[in-house]
């Protein structure tokens, strides 16, 4: 199912945050198609990274309208896979836990927001399944090459 | 059920930052081992500095801990001017020192209010907490958020900060630009002071421990970035001196090394250990909160570090201010380098405690071997024989409820075993 965030003629301003790690590997995806998107130089995109600290992933979003989320998954599927999810509608799970630095991190800061009511009206999520969260540079080829899928996607979605 | 010979494993601790394991076997009544197993990045970090320009190690050495990144540059830069004999002085270093004020802040008041207030409160997560009293949570994120305020002006932006070079800074920010932040920081003062008095009414427990609390001390300030390193056992030495005196042991549970003094050891880093040492630094106003709130000159109690580092809390604010008022645009961004061959080393006061790097430069300022050694495992022994002194006491208790209890005891230490790992888990074994 596609989920469309925005589906009238004119594009909405929409805030993309890209969380990860460059240095765990497959953590840094959403780093990736962030860095991806900004050479698209979409006007109605801004385009942030994030190494997702939940304080400041709600801080950027709570007066936001429009917010796309991407980053790395580890939830056992296959390395590649591609999850999206509405997460005003549905919570991300805890065993679908997104790869964060932090113990304060994406889906407890959004269940906080959720809580303090200051979620964007549409917050949508994005995440690729990582392989490999080891130490170290670039992605698994399987991760890398669902970059320009999850391009495509926000591009299709935010448009 | 046996009360002697149970298994008890739990296998996610939330609320510390990274990815490590705790075993806690009971045997007949006693405590028969305790292990912190932690899988440590600056490991890699130290290979992946080798060969690097000197001007690199504060942003990569940043990008360790996404929560302490401004530590990690701050040691890095002043290694690399003790190696070059450049001193940093004059509103620059002010400056210094206010950047790490909004380090402290931000990473004081997640713990506090997100991490651990819940522990005392009963509830398993700050979202639980937050239905009860949003109130303290709105407050608590937007104190935070001064501290991320003076980081990401000073920093050029919040997380991994990238203005801040070996000599100085690349830019400095106008006094028109930091005008707004002297009223942002007059309401997180008022804010830090109520947190103050918030926490020192928490349930506490009572244990206390005679540890060798070591700190940076410095005779003018409450230390940051400079001082000898002390400890209330009788270390007192120059940075310089630190492989002299501590050592680190590598143990087969443990990617991460143990640190002890002089061979044998056990030391405690942090935020109780620098208010313990350096109370008389602190400003009056932090002084008269920290006795308001109950606490002496000495905290020998771990579980009161939620009440210290809200009086820390309190102390960067007012020494926020104290900066912002008084600042003098300095002459140039940054001091001039000249690369030489040598050898530098630092020691600064993260949120955790103390922070040392030792790099090794060739002619052309290339780093030929580097040393990181982040507090958390520099704790890492304290930990573990707090938990063995916590524990025995209430092995009575429910295996959930002893859990909980040790997982806050963990907690005291704001461990960040992670520096971007993931998960902590905490096994009792009862046999």
């Amino acid at each position: 199912m596609t989920i469309m965030l925005n589906p009238t003629a004119q594009p909405a301003p929409v805030l993309v945050i890209g969380i990860g790690n460059d240095y765990r590997h497959d953590d840094g995806v959403g780093l990736v198609v962030a860095r991806a998107l900004k050479q698209k130089s979409l006007p109605h995109l801004t385009i942030i990274e994030s190494t997702g600290g939940g304080a400041e992933l709600m801080d950027l979003w709570q007066t936001k309208p429009c917010v796309i989320l991407i980053d790395a998954v580890s939830s056992n599927a296959e390395p590649g896979t591609f999850h999206q999810r509405n997460v005003v509608e549905t919570p991300l799970l805890t065993n679908f836990l997104t790869q964060s630095s932090h113990a304060f991190g994406l889906a407890p800061a959004i269940e906080l927001s959720r809580t303090l009511n200051s979620l964007p009206v549409q917050l949508l999520f994005l995440g690729v399944e990582g392989e490999d969260f080891s130490l170290g540079l670039g992605l698994s080829p399987r991760v890398q090459a669902m970059v320009p899928v999850v391009v495509e996607h926000v591009c299709q979605f935010s448009g | 059920m046996n009360p002697q010979s149970r298994t008890l494993k739990v296998d996610y601790l939330a609320r510390v930052e990274g990815e490590g394991a705790m075993h806690l076997k009971i045997h007949n009544g006693q405590v028969d081992e305790v292990r912190l197993e932690i899988f440590e990045p600056p490991r890699f970090f130290e290979a992946f500095l080798q060969g690097r320009k000197y001007g690199e190690a504060p942003d990569i050495t940043a990008r360790i801990c996404g929560i302490c990144p401004i530590a990690y540059q701050m040691s890095a830069v002043h290694a690399m001017e003790r190696a070059f004999g450049i001193t940093v002085n004059g509103p620059l270093r002010e400056l210094r020192r206010l950047i790490y004020c909004g380090e402290w802040i931000e990473s004081h008041v997640l713990h506090v209010s997100m991490l651990h207030a819940p522990d005392f409160l009963g509830y398993p997560d700050v979202i639980q907490m937050s239905q009860d009293h949003p109130e303290i949570v709105q407050k608590a994120l937007k104190l935070k958020k001064t501290g991320n305020d003076i980081v990401n002006l000073l920093g050029g932006r919040e997380i991994h900060p990238i203005n801040v070079r070996v000599g100085g800074f690349y830019r400095i920010p106008t006094k028109k630009e930091f005008a707004p932040l002297i009223e942002r920081l007059k309401w997180a003062r008022e804010t830090a002071l109520e947190m103050v008095r918030w926490t020192s009414t928490l349930p506490q427990h009572e244990f206390e421990q005679d540890y060798e609390f070591v700190a940076l001390r410095h005779p003018d300030e409450y230390p940051f970035n400079e001082g000898r390193l002390v400890s209330n056992k009788g270390l007192d030495i120059e940075i310089g001196e630190y492989e002299q005196h501590f050592t680190e042991l590598h143990l087969p549970h443990s990617t991460a090394l143990h640190s002890v003094i002089d061979g044998a050891r056990t030391y405690f880093t942090g935020p109780l250990a620098r208010y313990s040492l350096n109370f008389d630094k602190l400003s009056p106003l932090a002084q008269d909160a920290a006795k308001e709130a109950g606490l002496g000159s000495a905290c020998n109690n771990p579980f009161q570090s939620i009440i210290v580092r809200s009086v820390e809390t309190l102390y960067a604010c007012d020494e926020a201010l104290r900066i912002l008022e008084q600042f003098v645009m300095p002459d140039q961004p940054a001091v001039e380098i000249e690369p030489q061959a040598g050898t530098g080393y630092s020691c600064t006061e993260a949120p955790r405690g103390i922070l040392y790097h030792r790099y090794q430069l060739d002619d052309n300022g290339l780093i030929m071997n580097a040393k990181i050694v982040p507090p958390t495992s520099q704790n890492q022994r304290s930990i573990e024989n707090d938990l063995r002194q916590f524990a025995l006491p209430r092995l009575d208790l429910s295996d959930d409820d002893l859990t909980w209890q040790c997982e806050q005891a963990i907690r005291n230490y704001d461990p960040c075993i992670s520096c971007s790992t993931h998960f902590l888990k905490l096994h009792i074994e009862r046999t």
